[in-house]
């Protein structure tokens, strides 16, 4: 079985329109949605939800109010202020408790408790290319690298129950817990950038992120013809590096329209951008040594 | 005054409003300081250059164990939630990458045998940006400005030959590559004393726990929402942070593509009502609307502020900053 995850740095990309366009390429693949934040390949791929989950990241601190003799032990020994005070009576900010218990264990009455705090909920969904892992997590919610390792854990799971030999995983933007749990243990990376200076920026970080991790990189480039100029920096830059170019994918509004119809690519149309989409699937593939 | 401009999904156009909001308030003699706090990949400083940039380390405590000191009896393994501390085979082992720096450790211990070393994982910079209008980019600008981006805002037609020069204090976070946590270096940046009018926050993007670190704080927020259905989606979600705050919040709607009849498949025109239904709804006002214009692309990827160089960016831009000011008079 193969895993490969896409991932950008910098967001906007056109990285969840690739996935989705892969996803159709391959034929039957498991697909997992792992920007939990703002999830978004349920758009282009309409799933139909098989199997609903509760996601319980973690816990949060509730204090018994009629017990409580307004000591002030929990104010003290709270390092991220989510014990108000006001005057003696105290209460928790649930948003900036981290539920690292502390205050809990040091209430000399014992009238804290930690409670299981609900933050989202995962699918197991079925599309027209196979199974779609997806999730939503609460806004404001944390965790979302827990709720990203509980998705692609699944993902492998349904791959396995199906029979089927490739995981294709939209990753998060960014370079913190959420893309950490994203990459970590997958095959290999595609990361998709843009010709600017803020998209090569960030998907130098990205990929430094997947070297630190020993993970495997491939690198393309969508939107190439808006600076050529920037797209040949990337192409140089990927070389010396020793990363593979899995190929450019030119400017093409039919990109756009694509996703305003909630359609991929590949689905939408067989213009410029379509089959440069497909170019850069098959050398995906062929990289990742997935049979025919 | 702090502005915070998010958006649920990556590459909505924040950071071009943020930076060119913050380039034009300059210009016209606002004391402005812009921050970016989407610590994970910050962009702002490819816009607006940022000279004599000062760094400082952003640290966070993590235990450390005494080990002639311990006895092994894994009370610390016990209060973690994070398994950032484990007893194995008597011994203490750490993952400090994992410790999310409560402290509970060090107070439960017995013997005192865990103490705290700081651990960096990421650093901030704070610099100005000198931010050029009129003659050297094809200027448009309307506003008087001093030579040093003064306080006197006359609100001037100017020509549009005269060279302004104004600047803006900058600040950014970065967070160490391999690093999970983002939160410690926001707040980092967000408590740092400053003395603008104006304090821009660029957020990161998304709805966890970063992007309420950055909006929280803020008196009023901008949301930028791409008119697509992934925009729409995400827009929700950001916008369900924000009211859960009760904070002020106004919109701007950014690559809105219209076909010639607006009833057609690929118009953006049901993404934009959606946005606009959950602004009416929610009481968000409807700051701009820019359309989607290739050059926008072309310019933003060099780095260019297309503020200078775009008419309805500009528009767009101004009026942000006008009704900004009206909020601020109050």
């Amino acid at each position: 079985m193969k895993e490969i995850v896409v991932i950008s740095g910098k967001g906007g990309t056109g990285k969840t329109s690739m996935v989705a366009s892969f996803a159709r390429l391959a034929g039957r693949v498991v697909c997992a949605d792992c920007d939990v934040d703002a999830a978004n390949l349920h758009i282009v791929t309409k799933p139909v939800i098989r199997e609903k989950i509760e996601f319980i990241g973690g816990k949060v601190a509730v204090i018994d109010q009629a017990s409580c003799t307004g000591c002030g032990r929990c104010h003290e020994v709270c390092r991220f202020s989510a014990v108000l005070e006001d005057g003696s009576v105290y209460d928790i900010d649930s948003m900036a408790c981290e539920g690292c218990g502390v205050c809990a264990e040091f209430c000399p009455e014992k009238v804290i408790t930690m409670e299981p705090e609900t933050n989202g909920e995962w699918y197991v969904s079925d599309t027209d290319n196979g199974p779609l892992i997806h999730a939503r997590l609460l806004p404001g919610s944390e965790n979302s690298g827990k709720l990203v390792t509980e998705v692609r854990r699944a993902a492998r799971r349904v791959a396995e129950e199906e029979g089927i030999n490739t995981i294709i995983v939209d990753g998060s933007p960014g370079i913190g817990c959420p893309v950490i749990a994203s990459v970590t243990g997958s095959d290999a990376v595609l990361a998709v950038t843009e010709p600017s200076l803020s998209a090569m920026h960030d998907v130098k970080r990205v990929i430094d992120l997947a070297r630190h991790f020993e993970i495997k990189t491939l690198i393309c480039v969508n939107k190439s013809d808006i600076n050529e100029d920037i797209t040949g920096q990337i192409r140089e830059m990927a070389e010396k590096s020793g990363i593979p170019f899995a190929g450019t994918v030119r400017f093409d509004e039919d990109f756009t329209k694509a996703q305003i119809c909630g359609k991929s690519i590949s689905e939408f149309s067989d213009g410029t951008a379509a089959s440069d989409v497909s170019g850069v699937w098959e050398f995906v593939r062929r990289e990742l040594g997935l049979e025919d | 005054m702090r502005i915070a401009f998010a958006s649920g999904k990556g590459g909505a156009g924040k950071t071009t409003l943020a930076v060119n909001l913050a380039a034009v308030a300059a210009v016209r003699g606002i004391k402005t300081t812009y921050s970016d706090c989407d610590v994970e990949e910050p962009d702002g400083h490819i816009f607006l250059h940022p000279e004599n940039l000062e760094r400082t380390d952003v640290t966070v405590p993590v235990p450390v164990v005494d080990d002639d000191l311990c006895d092994g009896c894994g009370k610390c393994g016990e209060i973690c939630n994070f398994n950032a501390i484990k007893v194995l085979a008597g011994r203490v082992v750490s993952f400090p990458e994992l410790c999310h720096s409560c402290g509970g450790c060090t107070l439960v211990c017995p013997l005192g045998a865990i103490s705290e070393i700081e651990r960096k994982t990421g650093h901030i910079a704070t610099g100005v940006s000198v931010v050029k209008s009129g003659k050297d980019a094809p200027g448009r600008l309307y506003y008087e400005v001093d030579e040093c981006g003064g306080e006197k805002n006359t609100k001037e037609t100017v020509g549009l030959e005269r060279p302004g020069l104004a600047k803006l204090r900058f600040t950014m976070g970065t967070l160490d590559v391999g690093e999970p946590r983002s939160v410690p270096i926001i707040q980092d940046l967000l408590t740092m004393p400053d003395e603008s009018n104006l304090f821009i926050i660029d957020s990161p993007p998304g709805t966890s726990c970063q992007m309420v670190e950055s909006v929280r704080g803020a008196d009023y927020v901008v949301l930028v929402a791409e008119a697509t259905p992934f925009g729409l989606n995400d827009f929700k979600l950001a916008g369900e942070v924000v009211k859960m705050f009760g904070i002020s919040c106004g919109v701007v709607l950014n690559r809105v593509m219209e076909s010639e009849a607006s009833a057609t498949e690929s118009s953006s025109r049901p993404a934009q009502d959606g946005i606009k239904e959950f602004c009416r709804e929610n009481g968000f006002e409807v700051l701009a609307e820019i359309p989607a214009i290739r050059k926008i692309a072309e310019i933003s990827s060099t780095g260019g502020l297309v503020a200078f160089e775009i008419p309805v960016m500009e528009q767009a831009i101004d009026a942000i900053l006008d009704r900004l000011a009206e909020i601020i008079a109050g």
